[in-house]
């Protein structure tokens, strides 16, 4: 009795183990779904919506250029993050750019709620930057 | 007894005894590859997972950490120990060795300086052309224990973002709030920001480090290199040991 109760933890342990390393392998390789939480990206993205993350491919990475005066330039292999809904979002206003190693992965597709899935739009505050 | 009649030609029952050894053989084939897809996926994620989770093994190259690492230069490159568990709440002490994944590779080709007008902070997603990655020197049994070059990474399934940048080891010399003096750094005296830690090669002069690219956020620290496990002759616990001409001015303690 006390055997198979023993080995039925065991193999439940053992189903945990390998589910979890399998999901590790898919959050860090592939990507994953995340549920998104706060203001800060809306309209693009409220609260409580899902959403699927690809991890981000190496092209993105040489389009900084060289730190010259404070916050005129982004410096090299840095990212300038922010939030769409600019009044009420923490961002690289306030904490500045983000080494590109510290980012997780790219949001690409909502999930949830279904009215209103699809691939992302683009930026509303796309116009604010050039590059003349 | 009833008897079976004979296949009309004889082609037809060397036939018949072909396709039943071939039944045969395919059920043995199924199985067998039932088994190996049970194996692999058991297998696989549980090592690529206590790889990246927990701990591996990672080879030095280059001159920048020596003596500590790779005194030989050229000819015996150390393996070392690479303790990801310890790494896992970033918590570092002054004078750990630690691997870091690169805050920017400088073998990439220079992108074009972009300026904007307003001084507003420049944003330019146009995607530039970009070398193909370099692939880590993964992990390898040292020769004479297992014959097998094993690459962790495939590159078409298996392609980490983190992963395929650089990793660099570097000793962490200084924390945040600590202010330090540094040697070749465009800042005579640098105070770590919150977040960051400051990271040398013991090799001064020779080390791609905190002096070229300043401060590094915690968050790009990837472990803690422990013990070095080849050659043997070198078999050591790497101790934790700030030189003292390193430490800071002032620290906030």
């Amino acid at each position: 009795m006390l055997r198979g109760v023993l080995g039925k933890t065991f193999r439940l342990l053992g189903y945990t183990i390998q589910y979890g390393c399998i999901a590790h392998c898919t959050f860090e390789y592939i990507g994953g779904v995340v549920m998104c939480s706060g203001p800060s990206m809306e309209p693009t993205i409220q609260n409580s919506d899902i959403v699927f993350a690809e991890n981000l491919s190496r092209h993105f990475y040489g389009i900084q250029s060289d730190f010259f005066k404070s916050h005129s330039y982004v410096p090299r292999g840095h990212v300038w993050l922010e939030g769409d809904n600019l009044q009420n979002s923490t961002d690289s206003r306030y904490y500045g750019p983000i080494p590109y190693g510290l980012i997780r992965g790219r949001i690409f597709f909502k999930v949830w709620p279904l009215s209103d899935c699809g691939f992302l739009r683009s930026s509303p505050n796309g116009h604010r930057f050039s590059d003349d | 007894m009833k008897r079976v009649p004979p296949p009309p030609f004889p082609e037809i029952k060397l036939m018949t005894v072909y396709l039943r050894g071939m039944a045969q053989s395919q059920g043995w084939v199924r199985r067998y590859f039932r088994a190996f897809c049970k194996g692999f996926f058991v297998a696989v994620p549980v090592a690529v997972t206590f790889l990246d989770r927990v701990a591996c093994v990672a080879r030095v190259e280059g001159a920048s950490m020596q003596p500590s690492l790779n005194p030989g230069g050229s000819q015996t490159s150390d393996v070392v120990l690479l303790n990801h568990w310890k790494a896992r709440n970033f918590q570092v002490q002054r004078g750990d060795i630690v691997s870091l994944v690169l805050p920017w590779d400088r073998s990439q080709p220079k992108p074009p300086l972009v300026r904007s007008p307003r001084l507003l902070p420049c944003f330019a997603p146009k995607p530039l052309p970009v070398r193909s990655p370099r692939l880590l020197p993964g992990f390898y049994f040292p020769p004479g224990v297992a014959p097998v070059y094993i690459r962790i990474q495939c590159p078409i399934i298996l392609k980490s973002p983190k992963n395929p940048e650089q990793k660099i080891i570097k000793r962490v010399i200084a924390l945040e709030g600590d202010i330090i003096r540094t040697i070749g750094h465009k800042n005579r005296y640098v105070k770590v920001p919150r977040g960051h830690i400051w990271v040398e090669g013991d090799h001064h002069g020779h080390s791609f480090d905190s002096n070229s690219f300043g401060p590094v956020s915690l968050g790009l620290l990837h472990a803690h290199a422990t013990h070095i496990l080849w050659p043997p002759k070198r078999w050591q616990k790497l101790e934790s040991v700030l030189p003292p001409e390193r430490s800071p001015m002032q620290s906030e303690e």
